[in-house]
């Protein structure tokens, strides 16, 4: 298995979330969940305080907490790249993956049956996703995890820490 | 898997002994065969139900307390009542997503409610405390019983009516047919076990409480059927199907009708879920 996931360069990003909008232009997504949204993280106290954007979508973990919190077995890991996968017509919307996943990526959608990021499968793996490619500084890079990493490893990114491996690299 | 036996166990062994303590003595052949039946199924109810929902939940909050600083003073308990009364009571948000579907729920899920703690009552008024069928609050009880059975057959009907003209478009996504036919069954023949019982003594006054059970009586009373036999078979029959449905529940999509409360009431809390966000900073930002 290649996992695949994304890379996030917050120097880069100047908050237009255009790639929020390409998320859901792209899928047609409803209005009221952000499948992919940039979110402030700030750190400290008023004066010493640190403000950052990321932009957040599933991460698709290799130890994805949803999948395990998921009461139906509506959501798996696909075998061949490691995106994690809902069934909607198995999705019964009680949103304890919301819950169980620690960036909040699944959200519900007015249709009362979770969205989440399902890394475009409809783009062959190699073309930008709609998110990356509408990046207008380049901020936001997807690939398969050994890309990733190599990439990390040159510019000092870090891989988010979590128990469940999310397959997400921030430079800062 | 310790834990899953132990629950296995000690559901099947609870219900088995309350049966046994009130039917013990006056046991027939139908309550014989019915008590292993309920007992077991009821035992599989609850493991099913602790595997789907309450392991899962525990597994998120085990997550929460690992990763996160939170106290009970964090909860916003108005919140919590407001989500309760406005997304588990009224269901606002399928309200506003699709009337229709909002409505089969309310009766579903109202009538299963209701019928619940209407069964409850009626069993521990009648098997314990042996009220006379004559009793008002018995006729209350029985009036009770046959109104949220009906809200439930009504529920249940539209959401099979619906499910047979969405077939094989975006909408049978919602679709539960296996579970909801089930359900349909124990219903329906809840209510014919009543109209049997009914039709098989003189009528008197009292019967009309059970005011969906006599208007059936009084259709199958047009037929000359030895309904006495039938009733012991159907008795059988509704008995097997509703233990049936139960162990079913939890183990199908219907499990919703448990996590979904809860998932609302969770989502009440969104102070919460902001926490998670600003804890992704401490790992890219230090302290």
């Amino acid at each position: 298995m290649e996992q695949v996931g994304f890379y996030f360069n917050e120097k880069k990003c100047t908050k237009c979330h255009a790639c929020e909008i390409a998320c859901k232009l792209w899928n047609n997504f409803d209005l009221g969940p952000r499948v992919r949204r940039v979110v402030k993280v700030s750190q400290g106290k008023y004066p010493a305080i640190r403000q950052i954007n990321i932009s957040l979508s599933c991460m698709h973990c290799g130890d994805a907490p949803c999948v395990k919190a998921c009461p139906v077995n509506a959501l798996s890991k696909a075998v061949v790249d490691g995106r994690v996968m809902v069934d909607t017509a198995s999705c019964i919307g009680c949103s304890f993956c919301t819950w169980a996943c620690p960036f909040n990526a699944p959200q519900i959608g007015t249709d009362g049956k979770m969205v989440k990021c399902h890394f475009c499968p409809d783009r062959p793996l190699g073309m930008p996703r709609p998110c990356e490619e509408v990046c207008p500084t380049g901020a936001l890079l997807s690939g398969t995890m050994r890309e990733l990493d190599e990439m990390a490893r040159q510019r000092s990114a870090k891989r988010l820490i979590s128990e469940a491996e999310p397959a997400f690299y921030v430079e800062v | 898997m310790g834990t899953k036996v132990m629950i296995f166990m000690l559901g099947t062994l609870t219900v088995l002994l309350i049966l046994l303590g009130v039917y013990g003595r006056t046991m027939d052949t139908k309550m014989l065969i019915f008590t292993p039946i309920i007992s077991v199924a009821s035992g599989i109810f609850l493991l099913a139900l602790y595997r789907s929902v309450a392991n899962k939940l525990q597994g998120i909050w085990q997550q929460w307390r690992d990763t996160y600083t939170w106290s009970r003073d964090d909860l916003n308990t108005k919140a919590l009542i407001r989500a309760f009364v406005i997304e588990v009571v009224f269901q606002r948000k399928l309200y506003r997503d699709d009337r229709l579907r909002w409505a089969r729920h309310i009766f579903i899920y109202w009538g299963f409610v209701g019928l619940w703690i209407f069964d409850g009552i009626f069993f521990f008024f009648t098997k314990i405390l042996n009220l006379q069928p004559r009793h008002p609050f018995h006729l209350f009880l029985d009036f009770g019983l046959d109104l949220y059975g009906g809200v439930l057959l009504l529920g249940l009907s539209v959401a099979l009516i619906r499910a047979y003209f969405v077939r094989g478009s975006k909408g049978s996504i919602y679709n539960d047919t296996p579970a909801v036919s089930l359900l349909f069954v124990v219903t329906a023949t809840g209510f014919f076990l009543e109209a049997l019982r009914l039709v098989s003594v003189p009528y008197e006054p009292y019967m009309s409480w059970s005011f969906l059970g006599l208007a059936l009586a009084s259709a199958l009373g047009s037929l000359n059927w030895p309904w006495a036999s039938v009733y012991e078979v159907t008795w059988i029959f509704h008995a097997v199907i509703a233990s049936v449905s139960i162990a079913y529940i939890p183990l199908s999509r219907m499990v919703h009708i448990f996590a979904v409360p809860l998932g609302r009431l969770l989502e009440s809390q969104q102070e919460m879920l902001a926490v998670k966000i600003q804890s992704i900073g401490r790992g890219l930002m230090g302290k």
